[in-house]
């Protein structure tokens, strides 16, 4: 018969397998949050994102004034951030996680309102007015949450949170404004003597040329000319 | 009555000889050890920043890319073809360098 004494206290392992998953559990909630942290601000930049660009897309429409344009555009972003007050900070009372504010945002041509993106660009860039290339909104994210974050036994995940600090831009070339289309329309009538007056005095371009179809001689003007008034 | 199997060698009851305790003593040893190890490599993380390291890069990439349209970083890594490192405005994808096709700067 094999006789088998109760195991001393010290022979006992009973106890290994609590350390053991307070261990794992400890490690896995801490990769678990930082999982959790990266993939979060991932997806609000991606909020951000949007918000940002349908500002701009607001303030590419022209709308009657560039004053009155910026103020939709303006008005656009704040209902957005509204719909997401953890994300931008707009009404959530100090509790958001992110911050996407108003006091950032900037509307226009950035390569003049926005000196932090004016001083990366070109001179030629610039001064390239005709092709508006830089002409959107630009606002701010700040990563509250990740930057915040402190992972069990490896530490702080933001050393210098001025890396969780970034902006945002969205660039749509705009629409001329109702009234940049009257003013450019009533410029001392010339655009309407020169152009529209004499296509509506004749039928046909080509039978009293603008000064401008003498270089369409030779090509079939009344098909080629469509004058509008910009607008 | 049997008493041992060898006559001639002594019991082992003395208490040099008792190895009752020896796998507790060796167990606190290994786990003195493997905590120490554990808490030297956390310690060396943590010194080092690593955590911060592997985190900043990407999200910079990412800030680049949604403030300047490039995953290029600043210096170096942001480059017009055939020209030097340029600024990361240069290399935005609405930059004179990069959009007109008709005339490439």
């Amino acid at each position: 018969m094999i006789s088998r004494s109760k195991p001393s206290r010290l022979q006992n392992s009973s106890g290994f397998i609590a350390a053991d998953f307070l261990f794992s559990f400890v490690m896995v909630l801490g990769v678990g949050i930082f999982m959790f942290g990266i993939t979060f601000s991932l997806a609000t930049i991606e909020v951000a994102q949007y918000i940002v660009w349908s500002t701009a897309r607001n303030h590419s429409a022209g709308n009657i004034n560039a004053a009155i344009a910026n103020e939709g555009a303006k008005k656009k972003f704040l209902n957005l951030t509204a719909k997401f007050p953890m994300l931008t900070g707009n009404g959530a009372g100090g509790r958001e996680w992110f911050e996407l504010l108003e006091t950032n945002l900037k509307i226009g041509d950035l390569s003049v309102i926005e000196p932090e993106f004016s001083s990366e660009i070109s001179a030629d860039d610039r001064k390239n007015n005709d092709r508006q290339p830089w002409t959107g909104a630009s606002a701010k994210i700040r990563l509250k949450l990740f930057s915040g974050l402190q992972i069990p036994f490896l530490g702080k995940v933001a050393e210098d949170p001025s890396f969780f600090e970034f902006p945002i831009r969205a660039f749509i070339i705009r629409h001329p404004s109702q009234d940049e289309c009257i003013s450019f329309f009533n410029d001392n009538q010339k655009r309407y003597i020169n152009g529209i007056k004499k296509l509506e005095g004749d039928a046909l371009a080509d039978q009293a040329p603008m000064s401008s179809a003498a270089q369409l001689q030779g090509i079939n003007a009344a098909a080629t000319i469509g004058e509008d008034n910009g607008c | 009555m049997k008493t041992n199997a060898f006559p001639g060698l002594k019991s082992n009851n003395h208490i040099l000889k008792n190895n009752q305790g020896q796998f507790a003593i060796e167990s606190l040893l290994l786990m003195t050890i493997l905590i120490g190890a554990f808490l030297a490599l956390t310690n060396y993380l943590r010194d080092n920043k690593l955590i911060s390291k592997l985190v900043q890069k990407p999200i910079q990439s990412v800030a680049t890319m949604a403030g300047y349209g490039v995953w290029k970083s600043e210096g170096g890594g942001c480059k017009v073809p055939g020209k030097t490192a340029v600024s990361l405005g240069k290399c935005h994808p609405n930059a004179i360098a990069r959009s007109l096709s008709s005339a490439p700067r």
